[in-house]
């Protein structure tokens, strides 16, 4: 591809399409997988998020850029998400399938209960689990990316953190 | 468990789960149809503005149904109650003493200047509290009470009706004013 898109014109970000999905694609692309547990899905949603970068150039702040990102992807999961209640009914949840190093491959039984175990909660409390844990948000960031109220987002992240260890706990025992 | 760890532990089960080359490429390939795919649909003005009329109907016939458009004769109004918003005052509606108050205007009404009578009403208002609807309507009609000190204080009055988180209820308020002041 020779002509690459500019999607800097109306941005105070100076970061470049190049750039941001050099930085931030892989992100998008593994928030989504953990909310839809799903490869393809997961890609149309990346595809999708920085397709709408470029066409739409919205207004990137400087150091934000990552934020809107996920925010953009969350709700299109969020969309797939409702849209696919048939399927999820029908097929039940797809499992959270590892993608490990090659010289991983077979020790990953133990060592991913956690990230599995995140796959597997409510969208509600699976989001901020993300955004916290696993993308380094603040609880204010999180507020502002999700429109939820702080204290929403702390109440989100105790049950989460409640569920978790109920599940993972159960796990030891079996 | 250690939550923290969330970063560490994806990057090593989905380690395999990069965005790659081949989607950059499917990204840049949408991107460069998406504009020729919109430019065919075109813009077709009259169907938008079918939708926006029929969506101001539906609402005008929601409204009217909720409430009618048409002004509503005071007398007519089934409850009662001032305030929501002053103007000119800080004081606020439960905390006016009956025995300061010199007169009290509705606006589509009349002026009752008899302190006795003034006090009477008060009096009823405020002890009719009922739990706040969450939602309220101005309609032009306002209470200005007037005390001894000088002050006036205009409360818009409302429908539903409200002050400080609660409402006040008079069936016949406006009858009952309208005899006080004889008219």
């Amino acid at each position: 591809m020779s002509q690459q898109p500019e999607i800097t014109d109306r941005s105070s970000s100076s970061l470049s399409f190049d750039q941001l999905y050099e930085l931030y694609a892989t992100d998008v692309l593994r928030v989504s997988y953990y909310y839809l547990g799903n490869r393809e899905m997961a890609e149309d949603v990346t595809q999708d998020v920085f397709v709408k970068l470029i066409m739409n150039k919205p207004f990137l702040e400087q150091g934000r850029e990552k934020a809107w990102l996920l925010k953009v992807a969350l709700n299109r999961c969020r969309d797939l998400w409702r849209s696919s209640w048939i399927k999820k009914v029908v097929l039940g949840h797809p499992g959270f399938e590892c993608f490990p190093a090659p010289d991983e491959i077979g020790q990953i039984t133990d060592r991913h209960s956690l990230a599995e175990a995140v796959s597997l909660l409510k969208p509600e409390f699976k989001e901020v689990v993300l955004l916290f844990y696993y993308q380094g948000f603040t609880v204010t960031e999180i507020s502002d990316m999700l429109q939820i109220a702080e204290g929403t987002v702390s109440s989100r992240l105790s049950r989460a953190r409640e569920k978790l260890q109920k599940e993972l706990k159960g796990d030891e025992q079996q | 468990m250690k939550l923290e760890n969330l970063r560490e532990e994806t990057e090593s089960a989905l380690y395999g789960l990069t965005a790659d080359d081949s989607l950059k490429y499917r990204i840049l390939q949408k991107a460069a149809q998406t504009p020729a795919e919109t430019t065919k649909k075109g813009f077709h003005p009259f169907p938008v503005l079918c939708s926006v009329l029929a969506v101001l109907l539906l609402l005008t016939v929601a409204l009217n149904h909720v409430r009618p458009l048409t002004p509503v004769e005071p007398g007519e109004m089934t409850v009662f109650a001032a305030g929501g918003k002053e103007e000119g005052s800080t004081s606020v509606f439960s905390s006016i003493s009956a025995s300061d108050i010199v007169s009290m205007e509705l606006t589509s009404v009349g002026k009752l200047e008899s302190s006795e009578k003034c006090a009477q009403l008060l009096s009823m208002l405020q002890q009719e509290s009922f739990p706040a609807a969450d939602e309220k309507w101005d309609n032009d009609e306002y209470l200005i009470i007037s005390t001894s000190d000088g002050q006036s204080v205009k409360y818009p009055v409302n429908e539903p009706y409200f002050l400080d988180n609660t409402c006040w209820e008079c069936q016949s308020f406006f009858d009952l004013f309208r005899n006080s002041i004889g008219k």
